[in-house]
């Protein structure tokens, strides 16, 4: 039989199968406008996977974030990172039994209230309310007074603070303008440092010339400075004649005088902007406070260009200066030379020097003079940071009656810029900002144009979920997929670009276990794929493509529209895609999506795999290649080359939430080692050397008495372990035994290591 | 409405914020070579004004010149880095006339022992308030190993190619055969919680408490103490309940000990001289002793304007300003 007829055989059965018709006719018709007013039935429905995340108060995950104050690298990091690092200081000093991380977590968690309920505040007096919330709970007053002294003493461990933000419509501005603003900070106290040595430097010269003039050195000039108790004793006449005649003294020279001057006014007005740290009585202390944020490309160009022109200004001074530090300065060759200096004689290095912009602008805000600066600034080589919000992804708005357009060409603007190999671009959700902090503070000392494309989310009314869950799932079901570009990393795509933060990279969509009960109280469990569709479907404003069909109407034809995606669109005739969602009770409905809902699907599915080409997964060059070369060998042996096997997938963490931990008494996890001999530290003995906490400090750590204790066993070598007993000077650091067999030189470790154990 | 915070209610405000951790007594990040012994007297003193919550603006660490006189660069308090030798007689200026800080002393076996022996024997005797750490190297460290007063007999150095000529002073004994002493410990880096009992105790000592230690220098005298380090027979442990309090997990691990009463002065004199068995621990200790800032101390107030015109009328003395235009 072939394929026409086939056909024509399946059409017959869908023709005498009316449950069949009447489905398909449901999911291949727009929703008509009558039933989208009437639209209302899905909207208390979510998609399944989303049913054990109705409670976000119960879970932790990764907001809110602490936007860290220095000293410390990170400029972001999930309050319960900082509570689970607590916890791991508490229980290395052995004040962190079952209870007191359960007051921890308790305490988390009340922070985690309190931020949300309040506005903005730091984590000091957020944890000082929330403790006085904990100690509230408690009846006994010796209790109360153990818990209040361990929570001081926890807070005392826990160094860091910063001001806590949780996962709402201003974060994107938050987090950026935060991380911007510290890292133009360091960038400023780096010139600040070269402007106040040469300030000192010019000074000095012109104070050395001054206090060696005819003038101060005069016999009036001495008694006067001096003072009148020295009147009498002190012949000034004479003393004025002994420094004059003594050493060669020749006076600067008017131009070089009026030159230092000059460079000097300059340098300091410089200088002035850069604030200072440390104040005095006169003037108080003014931390720099880089300025140059805009909320427009275009405005933002123009913040540059006022850099840019001061720049001129300031370097030219500031190398007339160096010259003038070391007698250099040739009048007859540098006047000329500095009379002409211009932006194209500045180097590398002073550009670098330069403060940079930060810019943010929503894409629905890009008009046409703010778009074409926008590609102006990309492919320029200035360092402009802009950071594009997306509250929605015009891709898949609805348009017009319900159904769903594309031609949203912003919100490709990520993976467009890429081609202008110039910016370096970081695409990802406000859900995810946290996981890649380390690459955004990257982008944001990169030396050059940045595109930070992030993924705000809607207005609440028109979302079911929480915002962060609403950001998570836009990453999760790759409507949004994370990704970096970086062009300093290097000259290919492989060094360049990263899918750095989605989960299950390797697959077109991440899949998740379902369980649940089926209608005869069976326990079965099922595996979703999470796709754009679950995505949309907390969307109010796309309910009309969603219709639920009663258990009585389901038919075998019905199929879990990630399998439907799966399958050739040639095969799909007379088949009907589902989703599963649940409603308040918690029952499982089996939902319809319409075909305009099915095609963005696709159209997402097909992004994505673009996106995986780029980093090196499923590429069609390399498969055709390989394909060729499999060919070629059969030709040539006869014989089928052997398979590569699978390669395992990249464990990427998905960022959803993860329950509570566990607070019980369990045993801790202990740094064993295949032979049971514990690798270990005579902490109290620890003089506190450094050495090997900056041999590795992520297995090496000080406890709160500034102590060493192995921090973390797998973080590092049994090497590096062997080679920090070695090295100790006070001989407290015993390696035990090795636990990854393979590792190189093993015999001859062991045996060095014997004689610390 | 009202802020939940606002309503909450206010008894135990601030219980984080007046507590010091020991972040707060961190100065700049040290110049120490890697693994040097001043790491454990510096973390020693952090830990002690953490844990006696010593407010940092009272506090304040005054040396002289070398190695161990940076230590006060490394501490989140005052300090004063003064001149070499001349610590002592600062830190005694900075006592009397503002007896509310806490003073303490860091100095090197070149700069106590050496530069500064006249300040040192009087310092002893004027007994002032004040906590005296000597970091002792036996070495010149800062200048790059040349012999010490403290250098053992033979010892190999840059100024002493063929080996130094004399028998060492011994700080100990010397200190011990001062007059008017009032707290004299010895303690050695490398056994971080005595160090830190004993250095406790001086602070808390009323008088002049003189803390001898002795400290690694890796980089110039890499196994200079390796004997006493390794061989548990060259210490002994002195222990007594009006002293030292270490816990049995590491008074365990000491070979010898000896229940010595800190009044023996004979005693401790004996403990001091014998070198190949070194005490460890607090050698005398006479809180009776007059302190000097007590009988001479001026109660005479000055307000900051005061204070700054004092100092501009000194300095006016010796600046040489040129005129200022007209
Ligand atoms: C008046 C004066 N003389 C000499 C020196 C040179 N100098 C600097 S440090 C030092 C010796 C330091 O030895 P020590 O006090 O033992 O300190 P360490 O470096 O060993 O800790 C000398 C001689 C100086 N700075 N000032
Ligand atoms: S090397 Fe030894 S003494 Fe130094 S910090 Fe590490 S454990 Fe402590
Ligand atoms: S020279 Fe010696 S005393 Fe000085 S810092 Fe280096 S190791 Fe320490
Ligand atoms: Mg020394």
């Amino acid at each position: 039989m072939n394929r026409l007829e086939e056909r024509g055989e399946e059409l017959a059965a869908v023709r005498q199968d009316g449950l069949l018709k009447q489905l398909l006719r449901i999911y291949l018709s727009p929703p008509q406008p009558a039933e989208e007013a009437g639209a209302a039935d899905v909207s208390n429905l979510t998609p399944a996977l989303f049913s054990a995340y109705r409670d976000l108060d119960a879970l932790r995950y990764d907001f809110p974030v602490v936007l860290l104050d220095g000293p410390d690298e990170r400029v972001g990091v999930p309050l319960s990172s900082l509570m689970d690092e607590l916890v791991a200081r508490k229980v290395a000093d052995g004040t962190g039994d079952g209870r007191q991380r359960r007051d921890l977590y308790k305490l988390e968690r009340s922070i985690k209230t309190l931020t949300a309920q309040t506005k903005e505040q730091r984590l000091g007096p957020l944890w000082r309310s929330a403790t006085k919330r904990c100690l509230a709970e408690i009846d006994g007053g010796k209790r109360r007074e153990a818990l209040r002294n361990y929570l001081r003493s926890a807070r005392s461990t826990l160094s860091q603070d910063g001001l806590v933000v949780d996962c709402d419509e201003q974060i994107g501005h938050k987090f950026f303008s935060h991380a911007w603003t510290r890292i133009e900070s360091e960038r400023g106290l780096q010139t600040r440092e070269t402007l106040d040595e040469l300030i000192a430097d010019l000074s000095a010269i012109i104070d050395a010339d001054r206090m060696r003039s005819a003038r101060a050195t005069s016999s009036d000039a001495l008694r006067t400075a001096m003072g009148a108790e020295h009147a009498g004793g002190i012949d000034f006449d004479r003393l004025s004649w002994t420094l004059r005649s003594s050493g060669h003294y020749r006076p600067l020279k008017a131009s070089r005088r009026k030159r230092l001057r000059r460079v000097l006014k300059v340098l300091k007005t410089e200088r002035k902007r850069l604030g200072s740290n440390a104040g005095n009585g006169k003037s108080p202390r003014r931390p720099y406070q880089p300025k140059n944020i805009a909320d427009s490309c275009v405005d933002a160009l123009e913040l540059f260009n006022a850099e840019l022109e001061r720049a001129v200004e300031l370097f030219r001074a500031v190398r007339i200066a160096r010259l003038e530090v070391e007698n250099r300065y040739d009048e007859a060759r540098h006047d000329p030379f500095f009379a002409g200096f211009d932006q194209a004689q500045l180097t590398t290095e002073e550009l670098r020097a330069l403060p940079t912009v930060l810019v943010f602008v929503a894409n629905d805000s890009l008009d046409g003079d703010n778009k074409a600066a926008l590609i102006d600034i990309l492919s320029s080589d200035l360092p402009i940071k802009v950071v594009l919000e997306f509250r929605d992804l015009p891709d898949s708005l609805p348009l017009g009656a319900g159904s769903v357009g594309y031609g949203g060409w912003a919100a490709s603007l990520g993976s467009m810029t890429m081609g202008l190999r110039t910016a370096l671009v970081i695409q990802t959700a406000a859900s995810h900002l946290p996981r890649l902090t380390a690459e955004i503070a990257d982008g944001l000392r990169h030396n050059g144009p940045a595109l930070f494309c992030v993924y705000t989310g809607p207005e609440e009314r028109d979302i079911q979920v929480s915002r962060y869950l609403r950001c998570a799932s836009a990453v999760e079901s790759r409507a949004f997929p994370c990704f970096v570009y970086h062009p300093g990393r290097g000259s290919d795509w492989a060094q360049r670009f990263s899918l750095l933060g989605n989960p299950e990279p390797e697959q077109p969509h991440p899949k998740h276990v379902f369980n649940f009960e089926d209608a005869d109280g069976r326990e079965r469990s099922e595996e979703i794929a999470f796709t754009v569709v679950d995505f949309l479907a907390m969307d109010t404003r796309f309910s009309a493509q969603f219709v639920p069909i009663g258990p009585e109407e389901w038919h075998p034809n019905m199929i879990p529209l990630g399998s439907y995606l799966g399958i050739e669109d040639s095969e799909t005739f007379g088949k009907v895609p589902y989703v599963l969602m649940v409603d308040q009770e918690n029952t499982l409905h089996r939902v319809i999506v319409r075909r305009g809902l099915v095609t963005a699907a696709r159209r997402c599915a097909d992004k994505w795999h673009s996106l995986q080409e780029l980093g090196g997964i499923e590429n069609s060059h390399a498969l055709r290649l390989l394909q060729t070369e499999r060919q070629r060998m059969i030709e040539q042996t006869g014989t089928e080359p052997p398979v590569a096997s699978e390669p395992e997938p990249v464990a990427e963490d998905i960022p959803v939430p993860a329950a509570e931990p566990t607070t019980g008494d369990e045993p801790e996890p202990q740094a064993t080692t295949a032979a049971g001999e514990q690798a270990h530290i005579e902490t109290e003995l620890c003089t506190s050397c450094d050495d090997c906490t900056d041999r590795n400090s992520m297995m090496f750590a000080y406890n709160d008495a500034k102590q060493a204790y192995i921090k973390d066993i797998t973080a590092g070598t049994f090497r590096e372990l062997v080679e920090a007993s070695e090295n100790c000077p006070v001989c407290i650091i015993h390696p035990g035994a090795p636990s990854n067999p393979d590792e190189l030189g093993l015999e001859d470790l062991v045996r060095r290591a014997s004689q610390f154990n | 409405m009202l802020n939940p915070i606002e309503v909450l209610s206010p008894s135990i405000s601030d219980i984080e914020d007046d507590a010091y951790s020991l972040d707060d007594f961190e100065g700049v990040d040290s110049r120490w070579c890697h693994r040097c012994g001043n790491n454990a007297i510096l973390t020693a003193a952090q830990k002690l004004c953490a844990e006696e919550q010593l407010a940092p603006e009272k506090t304040v660490f005054v040396s002289g010149i070398g190695c161990s006189s940076r230590l006060p660069h490394y501490m989140g308090t005052y300090g004063f880095h003064a001149l070499h030798g001349r610590a002592l007689p600062v830190a005694e200026g900075i006592k009397i006339r503002r007896p509310d800080l806490h003073v303490f002393v860091t100095t090197g076996d070149g700069d106590c022992c050496s530069i500064g022996a006249g300040h040192w024997l009087h310092a002893i005797r004027y007994n002032m308030n004040i906590t005296v750490l000597l970091h002792d190297n036996q070495i010149y460290g800062l200048t790059k190993k040349q012999a010490s007063p403290t250098s053992p007999r033979g010892l190999i150095s840059n100024t002493s190619p063929h080996g130094a000529y004399l028998e060492p002073l011994n700080p100990l004994a010397a200190t011990l055969g001062m007059s008017n002493i009032s707290f004299v410990a010895h303690a050695v880096d490398w056994v971080p919680s005595v160090l830190f009992d004993i250095i406790k105790q001086a602070y808390h000592h009323r008088g002049l408490a003189f803390v001898c230690i002795m400290q690694r220098c890796p980089n110039y005298l890499p196994d200079h103490f390796e004997a006493y380090i390794k061989d548990r027979d060259r210490t002994v442990l002195l222990t007594h309940p009006q002293g030292l309090q270490v816990e049995e997990a590491v008074a365990g691990r000491f070979k010898h000990r000896e229940e010595h009463d800190p009044r023996d002065v004979d005693r401790a004199r004996e403990l001091a001289n014998n070198r190949d068995r070194v005490p460890l621990g607090i050698l005398y200790r006479n809180p009776d002793v007059l302190c000097y800032e007590d009988v001479r101390a001026s109660d005479e107030h000055m307000t900051v304007a005061d204070k700054i015109a004092a100092l501009e009328g000194e300095l006016d003395k010796f600046t040489i300003k040129p005129p200022t235009k007209q």
